[in-house]
């Protein structure tokens, strides 16, 4: 008993105590799978049978023109998701965590309710709303304004703008929460000796908040390029499953969807999703050096 | 004079920001009304005419919500589904799930932030590697291959990693990792875990 306490009082043993069951999960559900892919993207499987092709996947994948359409539609969609869900809910978090801001408890909770939805609701929702008809909201829309209906998810451009828009309407309240977690850390003086030093609200807002969130910025881009690469479910439920017309919906993801479940065709399903971690793991690095979380030794 | 003009200029920004977010609170909010509206009207008219935000007080009833807890369709034919199952299975599964999320992430966390021992940045760097995977990798395996001491069948087969791990239709990374986002919380966003972020 004595030896169970001095165990578990021990400042040394402790923390390992702690985060076991962390790294217990970590080995289990991602090292072992991920090693387990990385076999696999070297394999031919088939129920029962498994045959190793060596790199035949990944040339497979060289030369394969609907992954390039695949990863076009991902990068399209990273860009813009990333173009919006960044700056907009920080100017809007400062907005609410504003003084001169008005019942700014409510517009966050309001803000935030569209996460709550899941996103297969969401999808069909959106999917609705973007509907053909002339009497799909987007479309009544179009009609006020005088302009004649259109096929939403049909095109190209209108497609992926039904994607980045339910991105943003799922995304804008959980960016601001994060947003607001940062700028409530500032304190009121710096704002009013800045205020006294002569600095507008812009400067103030450019020169004394955005550096100071900068760590809280980089985490949602982070975040955000990854999510942006590894889209998938958004699109399924936007068109109703995994063929879009034309693959203008097609992601990465939906492409290791399309040829593991659908095609069977495991092994080249792994080199996709190979693929597409190491294209984000070389963003994100490439990312985080830039803005200066890496390398830091350096300054 | 000049403070009575800084106050009205302040009275005006708060009217102008006010106005913005309501604006934006309206669109935000559109989607739900829309689906709302909808489970009131009949599922034909969704398809004749699409989902929009006409009010059309003649082909609005609850029938569907009659429907859903009864089993008793619009034209009075009894259609029995098992809408209240899968209300349970879902349930279930939340609350199995948030508890356990709770539970690990606040044990791990709490050590995280506590202690500084050796390895405690591998595990920071373990944390972003996670972020890093699509669940869909880890999928194929698990679906390709049970692991070889049979895990998956000794946890209820595919509900294991389900409840395990972060919930897959969360898309966001930030959401995949429950124990990054407790130790954020608990880290007050200045701790050692935004450290790996703060040195920018």
């Amino acid at each position: 008993m004595t030896r169970i306490r001095k165990f578990l009082y021990n400042q040394k043993a402790a923390p390992y105590v702690f985060v076991l069951p962390f790294v217990l999960t970590f080995l289990i559900f991602f090292v072992y799978p991920v090693l387990t892919t990385i076999r696999m993207s070297f394999q031919e499987v088939l129920p029962g049978m498994v045959t190793n092709v060596g790199w035949k996947n990944y040339q497979r994948l060289l030369g394969d023109r609907i992954f390039r359409t695949a990863v076009g539609n991902s990068f399209r969609y990273m860009f813009w998701t990333v173009l919006i869900l960044i700056p907009m809910p920080l100017v809007l978090a400062y907005m609410l965590n504003s003084r001169l801001m008005v019942a700014s408890e409510f517009f966050r909770g309001v803000l935030f309710l569209p996460i709550l939805v899941n996103v297969v609701v969401a999808g069909t929702i959106f999917r609705l709303m973007f509907g053909e008809l002339p009497g799909s909201f987007m479309n009544t829309v179009r009609a006020f304004f005088g302009l004649e209906p259109i096929k939403w998810l049909r095109q190209k451009e209108t497609g992926m703008a039904a994607l980045v828009l339910m991105a943003c309407w799922r995304w804008t309240g959980v960016n601001i929460l994060y947003y607001l977690a940062a700028l409530k850390n500032i304190p009121l003086e710096m704002y009013e000796a800045a205020e006294i030093d002569g600095a507008n609200g812009w400067q103030r807002f450019r020169h004394l908040a955005v550096p100071l969130v900068k760590p809280t910025i980089i985490y949602v881009l982070t975040i955000s390029i990854y999510a942006g690469l590894a889209m998938f479910t958004e699109s399924y439920m936007l068109w109703a499953g995994n063929n879009s017309p034309r693959n203008i919906g097609l992601t990465i993801v939906g492409y290791l969807y399309r040829q593991g479940w659908e095609q069977n065709r495991m092994g080249f399903a792994s080199a996709v999703g190979l693929v597409l971690l190491l294209v984000a793991s070389i963003i994100s690095f490439i990312q985080l050096r830039i803005t200066g979380v890496f390398g830091k030794e350096r300054d | 004079m000049a403070a009575r003009k800084h106050t009205s200029m302040q009275a005006s920004v708060r009217l102008v920001m006010l106005l913005f977010f309501l604006l934006i609170s309206a669109v935000v909010l559109l989607p739900f009304a829309a689906i709302l509206l909808a489970s009131f009207k009949p599922g034909d008219e969704l398809i004749r005419f699409g989902l929009n935000l006409r009010l059309d007080w003649d082909v609005m009833s609850l029938a569907n919500y009659k429907y859903l807890f009864t089993g008793i369709t619009r034209t009075g034919q009894y259609l029995p589904h098992d809408y209240l199952l899968w209300y349970r299975n879902s349930v279930i599964l939340t609350v199995m799930q948030t508890g356990f999320t709770l539970f690990v992430s606040s044990w791990v966390a709490y050590g995280l932030a506590a202690y500084r021992f050796r390895g405690r940045n591998a595990i920071f760097t373990c944390i972003l590697v996670i972020l890093m995977i699509p669940f869909e990798i880890l999928m194929l395996p698990m679906y390709a291959r049970p692991a070889p001491w049979g895990f998956w069948t000794v946890f209820g087969g595919s509900s294991c990693p389900l409840w395990l791990m972060p919930p897959p239709s969360f898309s966001s990374a930030s959401s995949c990792c429950p124990f990054l986002r407790t130790l954020w919380t608990l880290d007050g966003w200045t701790g050692p875990a935004s450290t790996v972020f703060s040195s920018a």
